[in-house]
């Protein structure tokens, strides 16, 4: 008893500078994360070629151009870099501007071609030459790394 | 307890011949260090892996997820060779060998493949693959006629969906075909 009363009250601390931390760390990486999401992927319905010659991504730096598309494979817009160009050939035109400058500032980068299944060839047809053209506009001779954007069967979706 | 254990030691001394005072002494300094170090065991430094197993699980949880939904895709390289680009230039005449022209034609719901080359024309992109596999030349075929760097030209019709554009292009590539390219807009 006397041992008890000599030890005095016992303080309770909620040490909370780890949970902080910790929280800080995951507000970072969901912005980050979410971030990446927005700029790069837009949900479509890719082709799913089967079986597919397609290879898994590597890492290195991607330019990455999204169709956005209706239901009747009608492109309203062409969405890079969070800003989206009207598929009409003033807006194409905008579209290999940006994409210009972006391989000028990047000439390793991939460019990734993200387009619904059902869109329809002669809205992409454009996209592609322009892109090509950007590429060689950007540094003469350069070819650009072009790819395909295909949903492989095996991983579902 | 400690009395007789005391009381133990003395008689022990005092049967040595010793000065059995002295021991005793020495063994209550004994017991008092003793009951010291055990208070002083409990309080030591603790480690609580509780929560940090719990964040561990939670960030192994997200990562597998996050992978599951961003890295799902794959990519179909269209620079295959450093020879040529996505899109052949309008001027044939500047390729080192003519581009032989697949194209893919909408008829109703179906898309049709026409080869502009007197061969055999396939109804689907397997036939197509496995055609063009069987054309390719390489030293186990050495009676093929086309070498695996031979230009391509694929054009699509205006209203070939992508998704038909795509697989003939991937069959292509799964017959050994390195230069392969979309015919530019019409």
């Amino acid at each position: 008893m006397k041992s008890m009363l000599t030890r005095g009250p016992v303080k309770i601390e909620a040490v909370i500078t780890p949970l902080i931390d910790i929280a800080m760390l995951l507000v970072v990486f969901f912005a980050l994360v979410s971030q990446i999401g927005i700029t790069d992927f837009v949900k479509l319905n890719l082709p799913k070629p089967s079986p597919t010659a397609a290879v898994a991504p590597h890492n290195e730096p991607r330019i990455v151009i999204n169709a956005i598309a209706n239901e009747q494979g009608e492109v309203s817009a062409w969405r890079f870099l969070n800003d989206d160009y009207l598929a009409d050939p003033a807006g194409i035109q905008s579209l290999c501007n940006a994409v210009t400058a972006s391989i000028r500032a990047n000439p390793a980068a991939e460019v990734h071609l993200r387009a619904d299944s059902n869109v329809k060839y002669t809205y992409i047809s454009p996209v592609l030459d322009q892109v090509g053209k950007a590429a060689t506009k950007a540094i003469p001779g350069h070819l650009v790394k072009l790819r395909l954007a295909v949903q492989p069967e095996h991983r579902g979706g | 307890m400690a009395e007789a254990a005391i009381l133990a030691a003395a008689l022990d001394q005092l049967a040595r011949g010793t000065d059995p005072m002295e021991a005793p002494v020495q063994i209550l300094d004994d017991k008092l260090a003793e009951k010291r170090a055990a208070r002083r065991g409990n309080r030591g430094i603790k480690l609580n892996v509780i929560p940090m197993i719990d964040v561990t699980f939670f960030l192994l949880v997200f990562f597998v997820c996050a992978n599951k939904t961003l890295d799902r895709e794959e990519f179909l390289r269209t620079d295959l060779s450093q020879r040529g680009g996505a899109v052949v230039s309008p001027n044939s005449l500047a390729l080192d060998e003519p581009p032989l022209r697949i194209e893919l034609l909408r008829i109703g719901q179906q898309t049709k493949i026409k080869i502009i080359a007197p061969m055999a024309q396939p109804d689907t992109f397997e036939q197509l693959t496995a055609i063009f596999n069987s054309k390719r030349y390489s030293t186990e075929n050495p009676s093929g006629l086309f070498p695996a760097d031979q230009p391509i030209e694929l054009a699509p019709s205006q209203d070939v969906p992508w998704d038909d554009a795509v697989a003939a292009f991937n069959g292509l590539v799964r017959a050994g075909y390195q230069q392969i390219h979309f015919a530019g807009p019409q």
